[in-house]
């Protein structure tokens, strides 16, 4: 009797762990395949070290596989506008802070909440000044990819040349002004015209410094009434134009690349670009490069400059693997070996420990990039990023504003009829967004 | 013996009759033809129904619609083409187009045919002409073009170093100033004819060396050859080439996209129609409006085909129209 | 006799001068670009000059190997497989057509022209949206079949070239042939087709060169970038806020041109060679 309950206990004690464990295989068990689909633009260097993040992940995830699909900035929004049209769009997409509202008014985008709450996109050491370009409506779509913010580049050499003291951030456009006629008087260099590719941007820093923005809150006016600082910031380049210390307009008004344009042609003393553009910048000209804020205009209320995200990674409401791709975001911004290989190609990172663990590792003018976003992060050189561009109507006015600068420096309409008929027009295509 | 189809009277294709063959086999060909004929075009006829049709069909709809491609389009009836009416920029893209149309088509076929004509003989060397002649055409709106193409009349670029060279120093920038710069993109068109004297070559070789043979024999000279076996056989590609130039021309895009970037600089003076278009659709999101700008495009495109299809009844001679005789 | 010869002497001096240098100027910006893709980056806009002052091989090779396990070979390959197989298609479908067109009276044929003119009309930026759904609904996106597959329907393009060449073929042959019995198909296949060669041969090449540069049909369709067509890679290069490889553009496409370069040159004989109408005249 005692063995044979000793061999019942023991098969019971058998039987138990056997379906225990089968239980717990089939409850944990190998984690599920997943596929996804991660979509960027970008060019070699960022396709490269973005390939090799992903293989990173996939050999840390053996279960994920995970599709790039990568193309050129010429091409990006074709093909996204269209995937979007026919409810084909990625897990992961690289967005852009012009076109995020669209997405987001239209609902195409997953709110990034949840996953930042539950710790899974871990944002700990990120101030809210580096996020607060991706949210709309308190939500957060977009997790910043990078920091940029607008500048100037000059050549040292140039005004070492003409005996001029290099400009400080706290200049004013009156210097600017000043140095730019001596610059011209003394060596012949000239000065281009202020943000000629996007004017907006250059006007955009003044109206903020006056505590106005260039939208309207609700998207459906511009946020000023009063042309008297649009008047300003056409006449100041009128002005050089007409002391012939201005380039030309026909030679500045032709589309250009980064090598090819005037400054890199060492024909103006300074150049106007976002931060981020600052590695290419000084690899065109091919000299050290100083490095200064935009200046100040009379009596500011606030300083003008922002920091605004260069590039998002956001997550479309229609992928089937939000999970997973929140889980590759999270990785892509904090993982080291991660970012030892990304380190600031798309800006700089928004992870204070990151930042910190990179700032070794890139180049010399990279880390110049990285003290001046260090110094514009300091209070009272930046004040916060504005709204989104509205979502209907942003791409019409900016087109209007930049034709009206044309108009304006070839000489076809006056600063103030130029400007008068700017703002007409820019009201009537944002009137569309009354609601 | 023309034939005018009845339901298009303003417009007629002159096809040649087959008359002595339906005499000849009459019962069977009145079925067989037709059938033998959709056959025939069945490739293209099915290719239409199904890849083509539809997409054409629903860019006619948006344009009476809002649409800004996310959301469902919103019925607007006439109100984007009352729109363009009073848009300055549709009128100015429009005469930038027109100009451009006006001036590239007929240089591209003049040049076209010169060098076509010149090089219908036998040289040495000649293949090596043609294709050094034709690789502009193939390189199309490549971005290696774009760049060149502002190397070349950028004000420091390289016309001016030859106007330069030739006394005639300057320091216009060509690609910068809104008079000129269609202009550099017209000289685009026209340095790539490449395409039209290939097409020109082939129409050449295809007349009968028998022709020619016979009119030497009687004693006809060079020129009378030219204008009476040359020329008339040359006319339906001649025509062919219009009509392919005239639409192309009208709805051309990747070159004006990559010299402006886009933005039909300076001051919308290369704002082509298609450019236009692109922004309005793509930059702006406004489908609805784009796709009517595109529909107008194609009745004016329309309007000045059936134009030289309709004269081409009196200049285009067709060899096998020579067997109703 | 000795004059005629010094004629004959003046003339071919005369036309070889004016069509090299002509031939100079229309090449001048080929060249250009090719004397860049040996140059070193920060020669390339430095100067006009079409000899580089030193040769460097390495733009070529960073251009190859492109990114990662991506090279230039494999969009070579991509690329002749889309140019290649559409131009059999489009060229062999568009003869039918316009066989038909031409030779064949049938119901409502005009109609069916006028239609085939107006799809060369309307600008591609409208109709690539509900074109894309198209491909969709069939489950064709990522794939080469939205590229490919249409290319069998007929190009219009080719189709209305080669029947205008059809059209100057006298009816003579059509006739004889049929009274020695021959079917429409037989007309085309065995009169026909072989006598618009040099139209045939025009589109093959138009046909392999526009497939070979087209970059939105792949754009759109391609997700994978191992599918990528050399089209899509060139601009991959170029990114407006980093710094654009240049020589590595310029190689590229430099290299780029040469299928198109061969292509043309092997079928090039069949142009220059015309035809004859045997047996018509005689």
């Amino acid at each position: 009797m005692k063995t044979g309950v000793k061999k019942a206990l023991l098969a019971l004690l058998v039987l138990v762990s056997v379906v225990t464990s089968l239980a717990l295989i089939v409850a944990c068990g190998p984690p599920p395949k997943v596929t996804m689909r991660v979509a960027w633009w970008g060019n070699p260097t960022r396709d490269e070290r973005t390939n090799k993040v992903i293989e990173l992940y996939q050999k840390d995830f053996p279960n994920v596989t995970i599709n790039p699909e990568f193309v050129s900035w010429a091409g990006y929004w074709e093909k996204i506008n269209t995937q979007a049209a026919g409810n084909d769009l990625p897990d992961v997409m690289q967005h852009d802070y012009a076109y995020l509202l669209q997405f987001v008014s239209k609902n195409l985008m997953e709110d990034l909440t949840p996953y930042i709450n539950s710790k899974k996109i871990s944002l700990d050491g990120v101030s809210e000044t580096y996020l607060s370009g991706g949210r709309v409506g308190g939500n957060l779509y977009g997790i910043s990819l990078g920091t940029n913010a607008v500048c100037m580049v000059y050549d040292p050499a140039i005004l070492a040349k003409a005996g001029i003291t290099a400009p400080k951030n706290d200049w004013t456009w009156d210097d600017f002004v000043k140095i730019a006629l001596e610059v011209y008087a003394k060596t012949k260099i000239q000065t281009l015209p202020i943000f000629y590719t996007d004017p907006k941007v250059g006007f955009e820093n003044w109206i903020r410094q006056s505590g106005q923005s260039f939208y309207a809150k609700d998207g459906a006016s511009l946020g000023f009434t009063d042309p008297a600082l649009l008047e300003e910031f056409f006449n100041i380049q009128v002005q050089l134009l007409k002391a012939g210390a201005m380039v030309k307009p026909d030679v500045v008004y032709v589309n250009v690349t980064i090598t090819e344009d005037q400054f890199s042609k060492g024909n103006s003393w300074v150049q106007y670009v976002w931060s981020n553009q600052i590695v290419a910048t000084q690899a065109a000209a091919k000299k050290d490069l100083g490095i200064v804020m935009l200046p100040r205009i009379k009596n500011p209320t606030r300083a003008g400059t922002y920091l605004k995200p260069s590039m998002f990674f956001s997550v479309p409401k229609t992928s089937a693997n939000k999970e997973e791709a929140a889980k590759f975001i999270n990785y892509f911004l904090s993982n080291p070996a991660a970012t030892k290989v990304l380190l600031a190609e798309r800006g700089i990172p928004i992870i204070n420990s990151v930042r910190d663990g990179i700032k070794t590792n890139v180049d010399p003018v990279t880390q110049q990039v990285f003290a001046f976003i260090d110094t514009v992060a300091k209070d009272g050189n930046s004040s916060p990023i504005d709204p989104p561009d509205p979502a209907a109507g942003a791409a019409e006015v900016l087109n209007a504003f930049r034709l009206t600068a044309q108009d304006i420096m070839f000489g076809k309409t006056s600063v103030k009829d130029g400007v008068a008929k700017f703002m007409k027009q820019a009201n009537e295509i944002l009137a569309k967004n009354k609601k | 013996m023309k034939w005018r189809c009845p339901l298009w009277g303003h417009l007629h294709i002159n096809f040649s009759v087959e008359s002595q063959m339906r005499k000849k086999n009459k019962f069977r060909a009145v079925t067989s033809h037709h059938l033998a004929g959709y056959m025939f075009i069945l490739p293209w006829l099915f290719g239409f129904f199904a890849f083509t049709l539809v997409p054409m069909a629903a860019s006619l709809y948006f344009s009476f619609t809002d649409y800004d491609i996310f959301a469902a389009p919103v019925w607007s009836g006439l109100a984007n083409f009352a729109k363009m009416m009073q848009d300055e920029v549709f009128w100015k893209s429009l005469s930038v187009t027109f100009i451009y149309v006006f001036f590239s088509v007929p240089l591209r076929l003049i040049f076209a045919l010169a060098i076509a004509m010149l090089f219908n003989r036998r040289a040495k060397m000649l293949r090596f002409y043609q294709t050094v002649y034709y690789l502009p055409s193939i390189l199309g709106g490549s971005i290696a073009v774009a760049v060149m193409w502002r190397r070349l009349f950028m004000s420091d670029g390289a016309l001016n170093a030859v106007l330069g060279i030739l006394g005639t120093p300057t320091d216009i920038s060509w690609i910068g100033n809104e008079n000129t710069a269609l202009w550099t993109l017209i000289i685009l068109a026209v340095w790539q004819f490449g395409s039209s004297m290939l097409i020109f070559l082939a129409g050449l070789k295809q007349i009968p060396e028998s022709y020619y043979e016979a009119a030497e024999i009687d004693g006809a000279s060079k020129i009378t050859q030219f204008f009476r076996i040359t020329l008339p056989h040359l006319t339906p590609v001649i025509f062919f080439n219009l009509v392919m130039q005239i639409i192309n021309g009208f709805i051309v895009f990747t070159q004006a996209f990559v010299v402006s970037g886009g933005t039909g600089d300076p001051m919308n003076s290369t704002l082509v129609y298609s450019l236009y278009v692109y922004q309005r659709a793509f930059k702006y999101n406004e489908m609805g409006y784009g796709s009517a700008l595109a529909w107008v495009l194609v009745l004016i495109i329309g309007i000045f085909t059936a134009i030289v299809f309709k004269s081409s009844s009196s200049w285009v001679y067709y060899e096998s129209k020579e067997g109703q005789k | 006799m000795i004059q005629s010869k010094v004629n004959r002497i003046r003339n071919a001096v005369l036309f070889h001068s004016s069509v090299v240098i002509l031939g100079f100027f229309m090449l001048y910006p080929l060249l250009w670009m090719i004397s860049n893709s040996f140059k070193p980056n920060d020669d390339i806009f430095g100067t006009a000059s079409l000899i580089p002052s030193t040769i460097v091989l390495d733009n070529y090779v960073r251009g190859w190997n492109f990114v990662g396990n991506l090279n230039f070979g494999m969009f070579f390959l991509n690329s002749f497989f889309y140019a290649g197989v559409s131009t059999i298609g489009a060229v062999l479908s568009s003869a039918l057509v316009a066989f038909g067109f031409a030779r064949i009276r049938f119901f409502a044929k005009n109609f069916w022209f006028v239609c085939m003119l107006v799809t060369m009309m309307i600008p591609f930026q409208v109709v690539m949206i509900p074109q894309y759904l198209v491909f969709r609904s069939l489950g064709w996106v990522n794939s080469y079949a939205p590229l490919i597959i249409p290319m069998f329907m007929g190009q219009p393009f080719f189709i209305f070239l080669m029947l205008q060449f059809i059209r100057g073929i006298p009816l003579e042959l059509d006739e004889s042939a049929r009274i020695d019995g021959c079917g429409y198909f037989r007309i085309f296949a065995q009169i026909i087709f072989p006598l618009i060669t040099p139209a045939l041969i025009t589109s093959a090449i138009f046909n392999f060169y526009w497939r070979w540069d087209d970059f939105l049909g792949p754009l759109l369709y391609l997700n994978k970038p191992q599918m990528y067509t050399v089209s899509i890679a060139l601009r991959m290069f170029s990114d407006p806020s980093s710094s654009t490889d240049w020589g590595a553009i310029f190689s590229m496409a430099t290299l780029s041109l040469l299928p198109i370069l061969i292509v043309f040159i092997v079928f090039q004989k069949y142009i220059v060679q015309g035809i004859s109408t045997t047996g018509i005249k005689g």
